[in-house]
């Protein structure tokens, strides 16, 4: 299959080093490896090759009798249609690019990108469909686009609690691993969005806020979808009234974070977490909400209090106005969690914030140190963070044994 | 019965053949021995059975393998042939062609109960304890990892990666007339080339190590394992490759494999190498230099594993 714009194939020597061999011996390249080869990462995601245009369906370490189930990954639905295309028309693009060319030269880049931007959209379609038997609920109902989607909240008023469509909810929820999880706790509601997309992936939702309107708000956007859920209202100075490690994930919506007590937070959700359990912040204000709110301000007198923070950083605040790429590990660490580093931090860039201009040169000084000079900016497009979202696990120390040594 | 027939595959189930043959743009390889039928119901048998672990498992296994892709077959009844399994991510080196980070490694580990649940290894035949850009040396308990292993599944053929640097006398031991295959990642013949390209590691202490190896399996008088000396070819080290297979001798392998550089996933902490680095923008003396290398080889008597590279030189 021709890829739309690929250049022409050469023949010879233009081939994937994969492949030299069957070339020398005048065969047709042949690809068995799909049959042949599982690698496993140490997040248990799979691959099976090196250079492939992404990591594959889980692994779940099944025993020889359930090893070929379809809904395991060696007989995963992705799997299967790579196995059966290969060679055809239908065929994966990445498979292609690698069996017709060679997939490391410059002069395919284009092809290359192209063809994993393609072969990573079919992978995503066959996930999904293989994930959407396992989703409670009844949110398939619903068109592909929610934006339209209107919730009423009584007294004549309604809400439009999406703005995105439902694949981008869902694919949020699977790529910060909250997909399948048996008890979850979305703390914080004020924006009812991620609820009914976490209920639906999860065995148990609780959702925790301390307004009860929001409380109800997501409650009844669940359940509008037959999501049952469990709320809970917080008390000012009180914790979250379940025993320590309740649950295997935490949603925290980023808004949290300013409106509650940083020192406070952290260690209830360590408490909270499950040994392993995930910790997920949705959309923490970032630099440039703060920058914005800087940049607006006029009146010298209301700037100083905003810039006194920003010259502390918000590692030195227990209440948190915002949140740097820079300092998530250190704060994290403090409370005894640990960034997850193998997903990227997901960062909304602002390019309508700048840098503003600044009369105190201290205060310009610090900007630069310790947010413009540091990965807060993306240099190559001049913008600024605006939102940052990141993951963490409990922390289990160095004492966990060795697999071998444990019963 | 599929061994007599061409391309019929009568006697299967059609439902088993995902796609129509007339729709494949490829041929499908070379016809595996053998007879489909047969493999499979022993394969079905062994796991119905709980079959203890056998050379024959592995061997049936394989040729069952060979004839699903033959066959493209989807949804298939065979175990992998090869399995690499991430034990480490932790890198002791920053290859200049590689994407590791140590801020991305997570130091995560396999568990116990994931591996004992695993009882389809016996039915592997190449078991690689890697990971894509971790060193397994790195690995605090490598060497209970690989004694576990071979417990598990005693037939199967382990091989590793790894750049050698941490070679203790300890692995030595356990690794030698144990371990099947190990590619070094020497990746120059110069000492210069090599503490650039794989800072921070040291070229007299990673060949020290190879002759320790390569001696104390000469005492032992084991071919195991067998080593190969690996380079990852860019346009710093392409003139040098030449000097590979005295180099190797001189310590004491006898094989070497070219692999031709992917361009890395650029990171943040430290430069990499670059579209500009690689081999592909002088493909005609590349060439010239995978032919001297070949004759080296000769005079050497060191074998190249796999196909040497060769670029189109249009």
């Amino acid at each position: 299959m021709e890829v739309a714009g690929s250049p022409p194939r050469t023949a010879g020597t233009n081939i994937s080093q994969e492949f030299l061999r069957q070339k020398a011996r005048g065969l047709e390249p042949v690809c068995a490896r799909p049959w042949r080869v599982l690698k496993i990462t140490l997040n248990a995601r799979t691959k099976i090759c090196c250079d492939f245009f992404t990591l594959l369906p889980e692994f779940d370490f099944p025993t020889a009798r359930d090893f070929h189930k379809s809904t395991g990954m060696w007989n995963h639905p992705f799997m299967q249609h790579m196995r059966r295309t290969m060679g055809t028309d239908n065929e994966v693009p990445f498979c292609t690019l690698c069996l017709s060319a060679d997939k490391r030269s410059p002069e395919h880049l284009e092809w290359r990108n192209q063809a994993k931007a393609d072969s990573l959209a079919l992978y995503r379609q066959f996930d999904a469909e293989a994930r959407r038997h396992k989703l409670k609920g009844s949110l398939e109902s619903l068109p592909e686009d929610l934006s339209g989607y209107q919730l009423d909240i009584g007294g004549g008023r309604s809400l439009k609690p999406f703005t995105k469509s439902r694949a981008f909810y869902r694919r949020s929820v699977l790529a910060n691993g909250f997909f399948g999880r048996a008890r979850v706790l979305l703390f914080g509601c004020g924006s009812p969005t991620m609820a009914p997309f976490l209920a639906e992936a999860s065995g148990q939702l609780t959702i925790a806020d301390v307004s009860a309107a929001s409380l109800r708000r997501a409650e009844r956007l669940c359940r509008m979808f037959d999501l049952p859920v469990d709320p809970q209202i917080l008390r000012p100075g009180q914790g979250i009234g379940a025993e320590s490690d309740s649950y295997d994930g935490i949603w925290i919506s980023g808004a949290m974070l300013s409106a509650t007590n940083i020192s406070d937070l952290l260690p209830e959700m360590r408490r909270l977490l499950a040994p392993s359990g995930t910790l997920h912040v949705h959309l923490a204000p970032a630099v440039g909400q703060f920058l914005r709110a800087l940049a607006s301000e006029t009146k010298q007198e209301e700037r100083q209090p905003l810039l006194a923070l920003l010259r502390h950083g918000f590692a030195m605040q227990d209440r948190i106005r915002f949140v740097s790429r820079r300092d998530l590990r250190q704060l994290l660490r403090r409370h005894g969690l640990r960034l997850d580093i193998s997903l990227p931090q997901s960062i909304i860039w602002d390019p309508d914030v700048q840098m503003p201009s600044l009369d105190d040169n201290r205060d310009a000084e610090v900007f630069q140190r310790r947010y413009l000079a540091s990965d807060a900016q993306d240099d190559s497009r001049g913008k600024v963070e605006r939102f940052v979202s990141f993951s963490a696990h409990k922390w289990l120390g160095p004492a966990a044994k060795p697999f071998w040594e444990v019963a | 019965m599929v061994d007599d027939a061409p391309l019929d595959c009568s006697g299967l189930d059609p439902a088993s053949l995902d796609h129509p043959l007339a729709s494949r743009r490829r041929g499908r390889g070379p016809r595996p021995s053998g007879n489909y039928e047969r493999h499979l119901e022993f394969i079905r048998n062994a796991i119905a059975t709980d079959a203890p672990p056998s050379p024959e498992l592995i061997a049936e296994n394989k040729q069952l393998a060979a004839w699903e892709a033959y066959l493209g077959i989807g949804e298939l009844s065979s175990f992998p042939v090869a399995l690499h399994l991430a034990i480490t991510d932790v890198c002791n080196a920053r290859c200049l062609f590689c994407s590791y980070t140590p801020e991305n490694a997570t130091n995560r580990t396999v568990r116990l109960s994931d591996i004992a649940r695993a009882d389809w290894l016996k039915f592997v035949e190449r078991f690689y304890p890697n990971s894509a850009l971790g060193d397994p040396l790195v690995h605090p308990e490598i060497v209970p990892i690989l004694r576990r292993i071979r417990e598990q599944a005693p037939f199967v053929k382990m091989g590793m990666t790894t750049n050698a640097a941490l070679l203790s006398n300890e692995i030595v031991e356990a690794i030698t007339g144990h371990l099947h295959s190990m590619a070094v990642s020497l990746n120059a013949a110069r000492r210069q080339t090599y503490e650039i390209v794989m800072a921070p590691l040291k070229w007299d202490v990673t060949i020290d190590n190879l002759k320790r190896l390569t001696s104390r399996m000469r005492e032992q008088g084991t071919d195991k394992p067998e080593i190969q000396g690996s380079v990852v070819v860019h346009r710093h080290n392409l003139d040098e490759l030449p000097e590979m297979p005295a180099l190797l001798k001189s310590i004491g392998i006898d094989r070497m494999r070219v692999l031709v550089m992917t361009l890395p996933k650029p990171v943040a902490s430290r430069k990499l190498y670059g579209p500009e680095d690689l081999i592909h923008h002088e493909p005609r003396k590349a060439n010239r230099i995978f032919a001297e290398l070949r004759q080296e080889c000769a005079v050497h008597n060191v074998a190249i594993v796999g196909q040497l590279p060769t670029l189109a030189e249009t």
